[in-house]
């Protein structure tokens, strides 16, 4: 295949996944021009290092709390507002570590992980313009949460089968929360592209 | 409208690039991490009941659990060569269901050890136990041990217990032995690689899957991480490629206890590792066997096993216990163990 109709194909499947954002007058939004991929990679840096410096304040309470607040940090970092970053780092913590109390009464610990997501769902929804944007992240926060979670852990011990290595099985909810956030924040991305953006004519290319 | 697009698309050469880079930073990452975090196995000093170079293994015949513990104590020599080693125990027993001896340690069996072991000098022991996990509301830790009675009965009895997380990845420290034909570490409990001295309190049962028969060796399963045993169940549950008869010998040999004391009064025979699914309590067998050497105890506990289970045989256990041998956790052949026999 040429290369320029390599780089075309190329170039569509990244504009479907990610199409470019305008304003009704053509301005660019000064919050919301990262790339999907910064999205994915801050979802799993921010969850996987704040899972780990959870580590460090205390078992499991402390890593949900510590690895869903970093999401939330990257959510508000990756859209330009710092303070809202920081207080919903707070606040979708104290509710991670709430929602873990509770469970470990109630179930499992694990039903932290969807309230976190529908936590940072609710924070997500005020960086959107769109009422329909904001309801999906609203609505899409626990599942893609808990999916992505699910996903994580499977995959990570799929791999330790895989590895025959327990240092890795040993880092299942390790995996879980990576998914956590980078299903979250990839989600979150994705719908704030396809619902709150206005599309440019021709699809963007 | 304008057609100004807020990003440039990223190009294929940029997003491999930048996935390369991505993962090569997080492989490396994992590869030095576990490097640093990867120890050698717990070194113990050589078995110290042995008589004329050969280990001993003391078998006690009885009713009064009390006196044949005793007797088999004298006949070892004393527990005093383990007060020299430190002066705190870990006990490890065998609590892998809510069913009471001889699906599980005899709480009696922990404290009648300890008082003897307060005689030779130690200044306590303490029992872990890690089969449950605070990721799920009803399987927390202590919830075997709560139910069961082990808990208070030990609590009060001055043996403090220790249930950790078995799913806690901070609980553990990932050891190896060069010698090991898989090279991968396995996730000991920190106590237990820390322990000056570590006393193995098992039963005698069969055990269908895998491992064929639980003892001294098949016990310390429940030392390592979850993540250790769920790896070993997903790899070979069946035991057909043997895989899981070697990993069950590495965990013993990250814990190596100094002292091995199995409660054969009463065995659970043709299944197992709990009740139900076919399997039976043999009662009246009224043996204690006491030895430091883990592998001389599963080798005669095989055999007296084979006696008292149809559907159980010697060789059912030949892997393991070659296994062990090789890796010099002691001696499988049991002549070239002085066995000591004697009524309480």
């Amino acid at each position: 295949m040429d290369r320029s109709v390599r780089g075309a194909c190329w170039a569509r499947v990244w504009n479907f996944l990610f199409p470019p954002k305008v304003h009704g007058d053509g301005a660019q939004p000064q919050y919301r021009g990262h790339r999907l991929l910064q999205w994915i990679v801050a979802g799993l840096v921010f969850s996987a290092l704040g899972w780990i410096a959870g580590g460090y304040l205390g078992s499991w309470a402390s890593r949900t709390a510590c690895a869903a607040g970093a999401t939330a940090l990257a959510l508000g970092w990756l859209n330009r507002r710092p303070g809202a970053a920081l207080v919903g780092a707070v606040g979708v913590a104290i509710v991670g570590l709430v929602a873990v109390r509770i469970g470990e009464s109630f179930f499992s610990p694990l039903l932290a992980w969807p309230v976190a997501g529908l936590a940072i769902g609710v924070l997500g929804a005020f960086a959107y313009r769109r009422r329909r944007a904001r309801i999906t992240i609203i609505v899409a926060g626990p599942l893609l949460g808990s999916a992505g979670f699910f996903a994580g852990m499977v995959a990570t011990f799929l791999i330790a089968v895989g590895l025959n290595d327990s240092r890795v099985s040993a880092e299942t909810l390790l995996g879980g929360a990576v998914g956590f956030g980078l299903l979250l924040l990839t989600g979150t991305a994705l719908a704030g592209r396809w619902l709150d953006a206005i599309r440019a004519p021709g699809g963007g290319l | 409208m304008s057609t100004s697009s807020v990003s440039e698309p990223l190009n294929r050469r940029g997003f491999l690039r930048m996935s390369a880079g991505v993962l090569a930073t997080a492989g490396a990452g994992f590869v030095s991490g576990c490097a640093l975090t990867s120890r050698m196995c717990r070194v113990v000093p050589p078995n110290p009941f042995v008589a004329a170079g050969k280990p001993l293994l003391v078998i006690v015949q009885g009713d009064d659990m009390g006196a044949m513990l005793r007797a088999g104590i004298e006949a070892l020599g004393g527990l005093e060569p383990l007060a020299r080693l430190g002066r705190e125990a870990i006990f490890r027993g065998n609590y892998v269901a809510s069913q009471p001896y001889p699906v599980t340690t005899d709480p009696n069996v922990v404290l009648a050890v300890a008082t003897e072991l307060k005689r030779a000098g130690l200044t306590g022991a303490s029992l872990l136990d890690t089969h449950g996990t605070r990721l799920g509301a009803s399987i927390p830790p202590e919830h075997i041990l709560r139910r069961l009675g082990v808990l208070e009965k030990l609590t009060q009895g001055g043996v403090p217990v220790l249930a950790r997380d078995f799913a806690d990845p901070d609980e553990f420290v990932f050891v190896r032995n060069p010698a090991w034909p898989i090279p991968k570490p396995v996730a000991v409990h920190r106590l237990l690689h820390e322990a000056p001295i570590v006393v193995s309190l098992p039963v005698l049962k069969r055990h269908r899957g895998g491992a064929n028969f639980s003892c001294c060796l098949k016990m310390h399963f429940g030392s390592v991480a979850m993540a250790d045993r769920m790896l070993i169940h997903a790899k070979d549950d069946s035991g057909r490629s043997g895989l899981f008869q070697q990993r069950l010998v590495h965990f013993a040999d990250a814990v190596r206890p100094q002292l091995n004391v199995v409660d054969a009064r009463a065995v659970l025979t043709r299944g197992g590792p709990a009740l139900g699914g076919g399997a039976e309590i043999v009662r009246g067998v009224n043996k204690l066997i006491l030895s430091g050497d883990m592998v001389a105890v599963d080798s005669y506990c095989a055999r007296l096993l084979a006696q008292l289970d149809p559907t159980f045989g010697v060789d059912m256990a030949t892997t393991q216990l070659k296994h062990a041998a090789a890796l010099g956790l002691g001696r499988a052949d049991l002549d070239a163990v002085k066995i000591v026999d004697i009524r309480a």
